[in-house]
């Protein structure tokens, strides 16, 4: 009886490590791909967003160049990407927006923006240097959250400078830390994001500039 | 005898082991990653960043647009878009199988979730199908939203 059992024991204990080895290998796989999506869907989201607005600011009728006026003119041509200059003059803020009272700006574009986020957008004609800019934001819809304690946060803490994204463009006007200070403060999850597009602004004598769309967007 | 027989058994056990695992790896690493991201496509995490999304790029057409969008054909939607924010409850057969976050009420709030940046309000229940889409009226642009059972 005792040899019988030393017999069994290898091939029974071979099977079951085979078993644990199965069952470790699915846990992996399935693991692994479900913390890849996840991720993957979490962090793209503030990039994603940033980019989805830049698309909607050169898409926007309010500022594009069109050859017709008359908005239900079916055989009006709307150019995406081809900004008014006279637009631009009429609606945005010529120049950057003063520092000093970016959280209180408001938005010269007020049928965009996400709710739970402030940003803004500088656009540059590159050939004369001429600036326009304007600052972006939506509902609010955090109930918990105080919009009023933020602004002062962000004011203590943080230098907006938009001198800083033409000269290093992938740089943050919202130094990283001090968002991170408010986010630990409000202990909430932020993110920000800025991303540049290049577009064309046409003047009134029908010239046309090369130029740069930035949008810089926060989110919690 | 016995043991050089037990030693071929166990060295060729171990080698189909080692085969099987690799071949198991090989054939189901690729029908583990498809179901994987067939669950995750179909999610209501996903599908409301989906819609959120649409919502925003039509906002983003210089012209009318539509967009069609069928995330499943196995699970049905409730869809809620107000105030820039949607909310999706996934169903399948008419009982919740998850739900996206809500804003307002969850805290934190994740990011980015179901938010758009432009104004469509709409409310539907049990669908699986969605069209939304921007055109003009009077001089303005209208978003609109639209849901079907398929």
């Amino acid at each position: 009886m005792k040899s019988k059992g030393i017999a069994l024991t290898p091939s029974s204990t071979m099977v079951q490590l085979i078993m644990i080895g199965v069952i470790v290998l699915l846990f992996v796989l399935f693991y692994t791909h479900y913390i890849d999506v996840h991720t993957i869907a979490q962090e793209a989201g503030v990039e994603n967003d940033a980019i989805n607005l830049a698309q909607v600011i050169i898409g926007n009728q309010r500022l594009i160049s069109s050859d017709l006026s008359d908005l239900n003119d079916p055989f009006a041509h709307r150019f995406r990407a081809v900004l008014d200059k006279s637009k631009l003059d009429s609606i945005l803020t010529k120049g950057s927006v003063d520092q000093s009272n970016f959280l209180s700006t408001p938005s010269a574009l007020p049928e965009l923006g996400y709710p739970n986020s402030y940003g803004y957008t500088v656009i540059v004609d590159l050939e004369t240097n001429e600036v326009w800019s304007t600052t972006i934001s939506g509902p609010l819809t955090s109930s918990p959250f105080d919009f009023a304690t933020l602004k002062n946060c962000l004011l203590n803490n943080v230098k907006i400078d938009f001198s800083y994204i033409f000269r290093i463009p992938s740089l943050s006007p919202w130094e990283i830390w001090d968002l991170q200070k408010c986010s630990i403060e409000f202990a909430s999850r932020t993110g920000t994001s800025i991303k540049g597009f290049p577009v064309a602004i046409k003047d009134s004598t029908g010239n046309v500039h090369i130029g740069r769309l930035t949008v810089g967007l926060m989110e919690w | 005898m016995r043991g050089q027989a037990k030693l071929t058994d166990s060295l060729f056990l171990v080698f189909s082991t080692f085969i099987s695992v690799v071949i198991f790896y090989m054939i189901m690493s690729g029908a583990v990653s498809d179901m994987v991201a067939l669950i995750s496509l179909q999610s209501s995490e996903v599908v409301v960043r989906d819609i959120a999304s649409f919502i925003t790029v039509t906002g983003g057409a210089p012209d009318e647009i539509k967009i069609f969008y069928t995330p499943s054909d196995t699970f049905t939607y409730d869809l809620t878009v107000t105030n820039r924010t949607v909310n999706i409850i996934r169903l399948k057969d008419g009982q919740e199988v998850d739900r996206s976050t809500i804003f307002g009420y969850q805290f934190p709030s994740y990011g980015s979730y179901g938010k758009s940046a432009v104004d469509p309000e709409a409310s539907f229940t049990n669908v699986n199908t969605f069209t939304i889409s921007k055109f003009t009226q009077d001089q303005h642009y209208i978003y609109s939203i639209q849901g079907l059972r398929d």
